[in-house]
């Protein structure tokens, strides 16, 4: 058509024109409500996930080709049991309305659902995953149990068998320990936050705790893979141990206990002694007693008579026979130097004696000369000590002649 | 005076059988920690006899 612009503005249609909103509203009229487009199952992938902190959800479910803009109202968004996740396959139920603000259809979505997986799993994986991340499952991180705890921590629910079921195994067990329960719920909406609380109370008032709750469904047992359970679980100060459901159950809060017990009766078991490996332990330290007892008597004992030994009257004997014996030595030692000092002597004297023979007029004699002696001892050295007929001595080398002065005869004259 | 824990009760005993095997003891100090040891042994005996297990409760919030 050639005609103007100019002529469509100037022509009556400018009054009979809709206003935007106007036409929205009709459009919105139409499809809103429309049998076709109410109430209806979608299939697609999830893109462009906006989470914002009103707590709507806001996401594109898209194919190959087409896509549409979702939205979830707060309260559908808090039952998701998943994170909505851009990429995942998913089943949207809701209704198609119109939203003016954007002249834009849209899937208001009551209910999504993963395919494939399930929402549990999905979640579960999700979370899983998550924790693992940031390393609050690994092995560094699991706390050894208390050899004897004073008081024992259990998280459960009042109503059901788990508490007796624990109650019963710690009472046989160890009943020397304190049980602290506090109540949770272990199912339901409120659940997760229940039992996160019910664990922060016993915070700093156990030594151990036991977080327990018998066999149920998948969805029975879901609040023990809630994140905030398994938070709760990594901030307790000391060990946990968890005890949900049967021995097939795994959940989350089982990869960030310290220790995962197969049943809740397990849990019991696993975080006490029994009373009476106690009372076999006290025995062995009795025995031990006794035997240690035993040992440093004889050990006083040995030294004790060793120390007799030392003391015995014979080994003083014997001490003095040394002394005894060390003296005749000396005494042996000292009789040969006097022996040998004498001989010295005797020897210089017997040398002397000979020097002495040598000057001796003895020795004179012996050359044959004789002494001649008075009566009265003088020696007879000139003729004027003797007149004829004195009686003298004249001694030689064996013996005296006795004789008379026959006459005197001086020299020379 | 605060009740010793049975735990403590027990390390106290197994430092008494420790200290006996170690074996330097004087005669009088063995002896007398033989009779502490064999007075401890009572005492958990005892205590094992007489425990009951104690439950309390914390009330939610």
């Amino acid at each position: 058509m050639g005609e103007p612009v100019q002529s469509l503005l100037s022509s009556p249609g400018v009054r009979d024109a809709l206003s935007v909103s106007e036409l929205v509203r009709a459009l919105r009229s139409i499809v809103g409500g429309h049998p076709a487009l109410t109430d209806v199952i979608v299939r697609g992938e999830v893109g462009n996930v906006s989470r914002p902190a009103s707590g709507m959800a806001y996401f594109t479910l898209k194919d190959a080709g087409a896509q549409l803009p979702c939205v979830m109202f707060r309260a559908a968004a808090a039952g998701l049991r998943f994170e909505l996740r851009e990429g995942i396959e998913v089943l949207v139920r809701g209704d198609v309305d119109v939203f003016p603000a954007k002249g834009q259809a849209q899937l208001v979505a009551r209910d999504v659902r993963p395919i494939g997986h399930g929402a549990f799993w999905l979640a579960f994986e999700q979370v899983r995953d998550r924790l693992h991340g940031e390393g609050l499952f690994s092995a560094e991180r699991k706390r050894p149990l208390p050899t004897f705890p004073r008081r024992i921590g259990l998280v459960t629910s009042e109503a059901g068998a788990a508490m007796h079921d624990v109650l019963a195994v710690l009472g046989r067990r160890y009943p020397l320990a304190e049980v602290l329960v506090s109540p949770c719920l272990v199912q339901g909406e409120g659940a997760p936050v229940s039992i996160a609380g019910a664990l922060d109370r016993l915070a700093g008032r156990v030594d151990v705790a036991i977080l327990a709750r018998g066999g149920g469904s998948v969805e029975d047992l879901w609040a023990f893979n809630d994140e905030r359970v398994a938070r709760a679980i990594v901030r307790f100060p000391v060990p946990v141990v968890s005890a949900v459901g049967h021995e097939v159950d795994v959940t989350i809060a089982d990869f960030v206990a310290d220790v995962r017990a197969a049943t809740p009766s397990a849990a019991a078991e696993l975080v006490t002694p029994d009373v009476a490996e106690v009372r076999e332990f006290v025995e062995t330290a009795r025995a031990n007693l006794d035997a240690r007892m035993r040992g440093a008597v004889v050990a006083h004992r040995a030294r004790l008579s060793n120390l007799g030994e030392r003391l015995r009257p014979g080994a003083v004997a014997g001490r003095v026979r040394d002394a005894r014996q060390r003296l005749e030595v000396a005494r042996g030692a000292l009789g040969r130097e006097v022996e040998r000092f004498r001989a010295g002597v005797r020897e210089r004297l017997g040398t002397i004696a000979r020097r002495l023979e040598t000057v001796s007029p003895i020795a004179t004699i012996a050359r044959g000369f004789a002494v001649v002696s008075r009566r009265d001892g003088i020696l007879v050295d000139r003729v004027d000590a003797v007149r004829p007929g004195d009686p003298i001595g004249i001694r030689v080398t064996d013996g005296t002649l006795d004789g008379f002065v026959w006459a005197i005869r001086r020299s020379g004259t | 005076m605060t009740e010793k824990t049975f735990e403590e009760t027990l390390s106290e005993l197994e430092a008494k059988v420790e200290a006996l095997s170690a074996g330097h003891l004087s005669l009088a100090d063995a002896l007398r920690t033989y009779e502490e040891g064999v007075a401890l042994v009572r005492l958990c005996s005892q205590r094992l006899d007489e425990a009951e297990l104690q439950v309390g409760r914390l009330s939610g919030d």
